[in-house]
C-alpha cells in the first residue's frame, strides 16, 4: 500500500486563483486608497479654509462693532477696501483705525493707524492674518448693518464662499 | 514541533495594531476638533455674555444710588450673577465725563476673556418727523403760486395741489417725496409728545414774559431789545422764554440764538412787520431757534433758522420782504397753511432740544445712545 506523501504545496490551478483574486483585492484597495488620499486632501482644505474663515471673523468683527465710522472701497490710492475708524484705542502703539484689503498675491491683510508720536497717527504695514489667498472681498453696509463677502480659494475645488453680517453698536 | 504553520496571530497582532493606531489617531483627531469648536463656541459665549452685562447695566445708567463709588451696588451684582451664572464679573462700573456715561465691564468665562467700554452719550429722542422739513398732523394746504421743499413731506391728512410743491430746483417735487395721509400714528403720537415736552418745558422756563412787553419804544426785559436800526431783538440764547397773552408787533422781530419760545397766544402784525430767525447780514447763522405756539398760529415769516411747532393750526405769510425761508423744521398740530415759502431740512434744532431738557433735566425726555464702543479681548 502506498502511504504516499502527503504534498504540502498547492496545484496550480489553486496557486493561479489565489494570484487572479490578490489582483483583483489589491486593485480594490488601491482604488480605495487613492480615494482616501483624495477624500483626505479634500478635508484638509476645506478645514483650511473653515478656519481661516472662523479667523477672519473673529479677528474683524470686535473692529466692525466698535466703529464710529465705515469707509468702503473710496479709498482707491491705498487700494483698501474697507476702513473703520474708533475711538484711539490705548495699546502699544495706539491706534485710531484699521484697514482690511487684499494684497497683490491675493492674501488678506490689515494695517493699523499708529500713532507715532502724541496726536500723529500715521498708517503702517499691510500684516497677513491667515494663509488663505482670498479671491473676492466685498463689502456693504446699510444703516449699522456690515456686510462681509469674502471668496477664499481652495485647490481643486470650488472656491469657498462666506457672508457674514456684523452691526456696529455705534448710532 | 508541529503546527509551526500558523500565522494567525501574527496577522491577528498586525490587525490589531494597525487598528489601535487608527482609532488612536482619530481620538487625538476628534478631541482636536472638539476643542477647536469648544473654544470657538466659548468665545462667541464670552461675547454675548459681556454683551449682556453692558445691557443690563445700561437700563440703571442715569441712576446715581446703583452705582456707589463708580461701581455697580451690590444688589445688582448679585441679581445679575443669578441671571448669567456661569460667568465671573472682574468689574462693572461707571464714569461719568460731561453728559456722557461710561460703562466698563470685564469678565471671564471658562477660560476666555472680555472687556467692553461702552460710552452713551444723551439724545433726544429721535422721532420720526425729524426727517421732514414739513409735516402737519391733519391737512397741508398751500396757498399761491406754491412752495419749495428742501426734502419730503408728510401729512396726516390730504396735501391737496401737490402740483404746487416744487423742489430747490423749481422742478416739481418728486410724488415719493410727498406722503399724504401716510403720517401714521406714531407720527401722530409724536406730535403729542412734541407737545407734551413743550408744556413741560414752559413749566421750567428762564422767563416768563407779559405780552405788553412788546408795546411801546422801550420793551421791558433785559432779553428784548432794540437795535440801533429800530428792530425789535429777543435774544433766547440758551433759554426758555415764555410770552402769555396776545402779542402785537408793530416792527419785525428778530429771534436770536439757540433756545426755545414759548408763545401762549396770538401774533398780531402791524405796518407789514415779520418775524425772523437767526439770519444776520443777508446769511443763515449756525443757531436754532425754537418757537411753539401752543394755539393756532398765524404768522407773518421772514428767513428764519431753526423749528415751528404749532399746537393746532399754522397758517404760515410771506412777509414784506418777500417770500419767506425756513431752515429746520415746520409741524403743525392740526392743518398748515401755507403761502409761498422755500422750507429746507435740517435737523440742527435737535442737539437745542436735547441739551435744554438736560439743562432743565427732563429726564423722560433724554434718550441715551450708545456714542461710542470699546471691545478688548486681551486682559
Amino acid at each position: 500500500m502506498s502511504l504516499g506523501r502527503k504534498e504540502g504545496g498547492f496545484t496550480l490551478l489553486e496557486t493561479l486563483t489565489a494570484v487572479a483574486i490578490l489582483i483583483v483585492l489589491s486593485i480594490l484597495l488601491y482604488g480605495i486608497l487613492y480615494n482616501c488620499v483624495n477624500i483626505t486632501a479634500y478635508n484638509t482644505e476645506r478645514l483650511r479654509t473653515q478656519q481661516d474663515h472662523r479667523v477672519i471673523i473673529d479677528f474683524m468683527a470686535p473692529y466692525i462693532r466698535m466703529a464710529k465710522e465705515v469707509i468702503i472701497d473710496e479709498n482707491t490710492e491705498t487700494g483698501d477696501k474697507l476702513q473703520l475708524r474708533f475711538t484711539t484705542i490705548p495699546a502699544e502703539p495706539a491706534y485710531n483705525a484699521i484697514a482690511f484689503g487684499i494684497k497683490d498675491n491675493g492674501e488678506l491683510y490689515y494695517r493699523k493707524c499708529r500713532e507715532v508720536s502724541p496726536g500723529r497717527f500715521e498708517w503702517g504695514n499691510r500684516m497677513s492674518f491667515v494663509s488663505s489667498r482670498v479671491r473676492e472681498f466685498e463689502v456693504k453696509e446699510k444703516d449699522r448693518l456690515v456686510i462681509l463677502m469674502i471668496e477664499i480659494e481652495v485647490k481643486d475645488g470650488q472656491p469657498y464662499r462666506f457672508e457674514e453680517k456684523i452691526y456696529r453698536r455705534i448710532g | 514541533m508541529k503546527g509551526e504553520q500558523g500565522s494567525a496571530l501574527v496577522l491577528s497582532l498586525l490587525i490589531i495594531s494597525v487598528l489601535s493606531i487608527l482609532i488612536l489617531s482619530m481620538s487625538i483627531i476628534i478631541s482636536n476638533e472638539m476643542r477647536i469648536a469648544g473654544y470657538e463656541h466659548r468665545l462667541v459665549q464670552a461675547q454675548h455674555y459681556i454683551e449682556s452685562v453692558i445691557e443690563y447695566a445700561g437700563y440703571f445708567l442715569a441712576d446715581d444710588d446703583k452705582w456707589p463709588q463708580g461701581e455697580l451696588a451690590n444688589d445688582e451684582k448679585e441679581r445679575l450673577r443669578t441671571y448669567l451664572k456661569e460667568i465671573k464679573i472682574n468689574w462693572l462700573k461707571r464714569e461719568i465725563t460731561g453728559d456722557d456715561y461710561i460703562i466698563n465691564s470685564s469678565i471671564n468665562y471658562e477660560g476666555v476673556y472680555r472687556e467692553i467700554k461702552a460710552t452713551y452719550g444723551a439724545g433726544f429722542p429721535d422721532l420720526n418727523i425729524f426727517a421732514y422739513p414739513l409735516a402737519a398732523g391733519n391737512a397741508v394746504n398751500i396757498n399761491g403760486k406754491g412752495i419749495n421743499i428742501g426734502g419730503e413731506v408728510a401729512a396726516n391728512g390730504s396735501i391737496p395741489g401737490q402740483d404746487k410743491i416744487f423742489g430747490l430746483d423749481g422742478t416739481r417735487l418728486d410724488k415719493d417725496k410727498i406722503h399724504e395721509k401716510l403720517l401714521g400714528s406714531e407720527e401722530e403720537l409724536e406730535l403729542g409728545f412734541l407737545q407734551g415736552f413743550f408744556a413741560e418745558v414752559g413749566n421750567k422756563a428762564d422767563y416768563y414774559m407779559d405780552s405788553n412787553a412788546f408795546i411801546g419804544d422801550t420793551p421791558g426785559s433785559e432779553i428784548l431789545y432794540k437795535k440801533e436800526s429800530g428792530e425789535l431783538v429777543l435774544d433766547i440764547q440758551d433759554k426758555v422764554v415764555v410770552i402769555r397773552g396776545d402779542i402785537i408787533l408793530n416792527e419785525d422781530l428778530y429771534i436770536k440764538g439757540s433756545g426755545i419760545l414759548i408763545i401762549d397766544g396770538n401774533i398780531n402784525f402791524n405796518n407789514d412787520s415779520g418775524i425772523h430767525a437767526n439770519h444776520e447780514n443777508g446769511n443763515f447763522v449756525a443757531d436754532y431757534a425754537i418757537t411753539y405756539f401752543t394755539e393756532n398760529l398765524s404768522f407773518t415769516c421772514g428767513y428764519y433758522r431753526g423749528m415751528l411747532v404749532a399746537g393746532k393750526d399754522l397758517n404760515l405769510d410771506s412777509s414784506a420782504m418777500g417770500n419767506y425761508e425756513i431752515r429746520g423744521g415746520v409741524y403743525a398740530g392740526n392743518n398748515a397753511n401755507l403761502s409761498p415759502g422755500r422750507f429746507i431740512h435740517d435737523d440742527g434744532f435737535v442737539d437745542v432740544l436735547r441739551d435744554i431738557a438736560l439743562k432743565k433735566e427732563l429726564k423722560k425726555f433724554i434718550k441715551f445712545r450708545i456714542v461710542d464702543w470699546q471691545e478688548f479681548l486681551l486682559q
